[in-house]
């Protein structure tokens, strides 16, 4: 009998391999698993314990829009600031017009006072950065008028999307960016400000397309040289604007302001001895929901801004603007047809989940509104001292 | 040489090709420390688990030190297993699988008038896979438990025999090991994320078996003339493994560590007691009592209400028709059976989760020289574990385990003239 264990070997071997490969799970065997063992679901719901107003000095930056106007105690100036070049053929032209135009694409308590709404361009002196002035340091700016005519707001059409505004600008203070551009021993420091004329207030705070959009400011310059008219465009540049007001006008609920940063905290207790606790950090959340009431009209949304706030995840019991952004939620209205006691929802489910799973981090949700640092958007929410309404927390959560 | 490559080649193929994938077993492996699996050699395997009183020279034992005192040529094996699991728990059946790479030994004697000798080897001590989903449609949840891993053995064995017919040893033991248990959760709820917890536990640390074998009773008793039956003993030491637990859980936006503990697993005391009865030089029978006391297993501190103390009782026998080269080829094959019963350490539901197996084998030369040879081991099990009764699950297991084994003069020092 020949016998050839080599090939006996190979044979078993493969046949094992091709058998030896596990198939997809079934559920044979899942009574066994111990009840322990198996998650269940859960819905419960937490009122909130407590809530924060605050208002803190905010760097707007180059934020999408640069405000100005008068509106409900608020006053917002604007400053932009041109980074010119001027050919030097310029050096000895004749400036004929100049113009400077905006695109408006906000607006917020628009209103038309008895006289057309008016705003005042000056010219500012002192150095500034968007990415480092706030409005404590406005009062240390200094600005001087112009001979520019001022913006004239005619009509609340104005704020359809792509509508401009132009008004005629000081030629001299071109001329004499002009000069300053050709010495090449000054700074090149070409900025100018937005403000309300004095004595027109109430009406309203309007919001312009910043630098770098698609509409940016545009300064064009009209200039005569040998008899030929030529033309210089200048639209590269930065903005930002400061809005203040003060103090924080009583509003006795929870309360967020986008512009003059009046932000909130709500706080919730999810830990025992709460009641209704989530006593385990094993805890998978499923869905976490913050119902918000709205003070009765107490609310204020600006033209090109949605109605919403955002709650981002509050990083610090002592510093209340800090914030651990990754975790977000929208709040909206549940229901647009409702006219008094208005329910704003967000949709917490990661921040409620980092808050189960490090108890400690739990400062709250904090309350901002949507472009706060490009609109003056309000509203007022009931507190958590309103019963009634105090802003509660649906979760829907599984757990061993 | 090639003789040997061949197969080992394959081996190694198959067993890489097949751990890429887990929840091949049974949800029995779930609890404790997972499947525990006594395998101590094809030849033990095939006869029914014993070899507690086995002092053959020509192969490895792997369960009792003192049975490595006869040894005359340098020892070596290497075990790979198949193993099929058809699971019914009343209500459903499946059928799952796998193959792995089981073990592998090295033993050598170093001075025979003293029983000395050596082994190395490294064996599965337990095994963790299992892959079970369950969709209850009243909470709207599929919850999926998904489990691999397991515990290996690395041990270092030695045997002496202080008088005649009477051996001793020690096997040190290094468990080492993972265990990752996974959960994941799906919703039937829209806009609910799935997520999953995953419990990743670390474990390791040392524990002692010490052996003692007599050859002979029967002769020392004065019941014979020849010696015909060994009896031998073990007792494992049990030990206290060093364990670290972590517990990821993958949330909707996130992973996050949830728990992070250190601690002990707590593997518990063992006894076992064989008998070997040789008749004849060509027909050996064994029978072993193996009992370990699991009630005094705990993990970090606590002692699963899930496990019990673990008794097994196996039988064997080996038939060896002609160790004479000359003779026909079928005459030179081993012959192995045996059969076991074990109350394994699970009680589920208040029920043991019991073990029936038959088994059998064949150990064929693959060459022979006057220095050494080499045997190609078939081994093949059959059992039942546990009942559709009660809640729990029936797993028809079958196990077929393929291994070389031989000998060579490796490391021994030719006499001198």
């Amino acid at each position: 009998m020949n016998v050839y264990p080599k090939r006996i070997i190979a044979v078993l071997f493969l046949l094992a391999a091709f058998a030896g490969c596990s198939q997809s799970p079934t559920s044979v065997g899942k009574k066994i698993i111990p009840a322990a063992g198996k998650y269940t679901s859960h819905d419960t719901s937490f009122a909130s314990v407590g809530d924060t107003t605050f208002k803190f000095a905010q760097v707007n930056g180059s934020s999408s829009s640069f405000l100005v106007g008068n509106s409900s105690s608020i006053d917002a100036k604007a400053l932009l600031l041109f980074l010119a070049t001027f050919p030097d053929t310029m050096a000895s032209v004749q400036i004929d017009t100049a113009k400077l135009t905006l695109s408006a694409d906000y607006g917020w308590n628009v209103a038309l006072p008895p006289a057309p709404g008016q705003f005042e361009i000056k010219e500012v002196l002192s150095a500034w950065s968007a990415a480092t002035v706030t409005g404590d340091s406005l009062n240390g700016l200094a600005m001087v008028p112009t001979n520019s005519a001022n913006f004239v707001i005619t009509s609340q059409d104005t704020l359809s999307v792509g509508r401009t505004l132009t008004a005629q600008f000081d030629t001299s203070l071109v001329r004499k960016w002009i000069n300053i551009y050709t010495d090449t021993l000054l700074p090149r420091f070409f900025s100018i400000a937005l403000v309300t004329k004095p004595g027109m207030t109430n009406f309203g705070i309007w919001g312009f397309s910043q630098f770098g959009s698609s509409s940016p400011p545009n300064l064009e310059i009209i200039y005569e040289k040998n008899g030929v008219k030529d033309s210089v465009s200048l639209s590269i540049g930065q903005g930002t604007f400061f809005a203040t007001t003060n103090p924080i006008q009583p509003s006795g609920g929870i309360q967020t302001q986008g512009g003059i940063s009046i932000y909130s905290l709500v706080k919730f207790n999810l830990n025992p001895p709460a009641f209704d606790s989530i006593p385990s950090n094993k805890v998978v959340i499923n869905n976490a929901t913050l119902l918000m009431t709205l003070k009765n009209s107490q609310r204020a949304i600006g033209y090109g801004m949605p109605d919403s706030v955002v709650a981002y995840f509050a990083g610090s019991a002592t510093n209340f603007d800090t914030i651990a952004a990754t975790y977000y939620g929208y709040g909206y209205r549940k229901d647009t047809t409702q006219t008094t006691n208005i329910v704003y929802t967000f949709n917490l489910t990661s921040m409620v989940q980092q808050w189960i799973n490090a108890p400690s981090g739990n400062f709250g949700a904090q309350l901002r509104a949507v472009g706060t640092n490009s609109a003056v958007d309000s509203h007022v929410f009931y507190s958590s001292k309103d019963t009634a309404y105090a802003p509660r927390l649906l979760i829907t959560y599984t757990r061993k | 040489m090639k003789t040997v490559k061949f197969p080992v080649l394959l081996l190694l193929a198959t067993a890489m090709s097949c751990r890429l994938f887990a929840g091949d077993g049974s949800i029995y492996s779930s609890f404790g420390v997972g499947e525990i699996l006594t395998f101590a050699g094809n030849r033990s395997a095939a006869m029914g688990g014993t070899g507690i009183a086995s002092l053959n020279g020509g192969s490895i034992n792997l369960l009792n030190p003192a049975g490595l005192g006869q040894l005359s040529r340098t020892q070596y094996s290497g075990d790979f297993q198949y193993q099929g699991y058809s699971l019914n728990d009343g209500s459903g059946s499946a059928f799952l699988s796998s193959a792995n790479f089981q073990s592998a030994a090295l033993a050598f004697p170093v001075y025979n008038d003293y029983g000395i000798g050596f082994a190395f080897s490294i064996t599965p001590f337990s095994r963790r896979a299992y892959n079970v989903t369950d969709n209850d449609i009243t909470t709207g949840i599929t919850q999926t438990y998904t489990g691999k891993g397991g515990l290996s053995s690395a041990q270092f064995a030695f045997s002496f025999s202080p008088v005649q017919d009477l051996y001793f040893g020690i096997t040190t033991h290094y468990l080492f090991g993972n265990f990752d248990d996974v959960q994941k959760l799906e919703y039937d709820s829209t806009g609910y994320f799935t997520t999953d917890a995953d419990k990743n536990v670390s474990t390791h640390g040392f524990a002692f078996t010490f052996g003692g074998l007599f050859a002979g009773i029967d002769r020392a008793l004065g019941v014979s003339d020849e010696k015909h039956v060994n009896i031998g003993a073990t007792l494992f030491s049990g030990a206290t493994l060093s364990s670290d637990e972590q517990i990821f859980q993958n949330f909707s936006t996130s992973q996050e560590t949830t728990n992070v503990s250190s601690g002990t697993t707590k593997i518990p005391l063992g006894l076992a007691l064989g008998l070997e009865y040789d008749l004849g030089d060509k027909i050996i029978f064994t029978g072993d009592a193996q009992f370990q006391q699991w009630s005094q297993y705990t993990y970090m501190g606590v002692h699963p209400q899930e496990i019990q103390n673990s008794m097994r009782v196996g039988i064997g026998t080996e038939f060896l028709p002609s160790r004479t080269l000359s003779e026909p080829y079928y005459r030179q094959v081993i012959y192995r059976a045996g059969g076991y019963v074990d109350e394994s350490y699970l009680k589920i539901n208040g029920q043991s989760v019991n073990e029936y197996f038959v088994t059998g084998g064949i150990g064929v030369p693959v060459f022979s020289t006057p220095g050494s040879e080499a045997r190609l081991n078939i081994g093949l099990e059959y059992g039942i574990r546990g009942s559709t009764t009660n809640g729990l699950e029936r797993d028809s297991i079958t196990r077929l385990t393929i291994s070389l084994t031989g000998s060579d003069t490796w490391f021994i020092q030719p006499e001198v003239q």
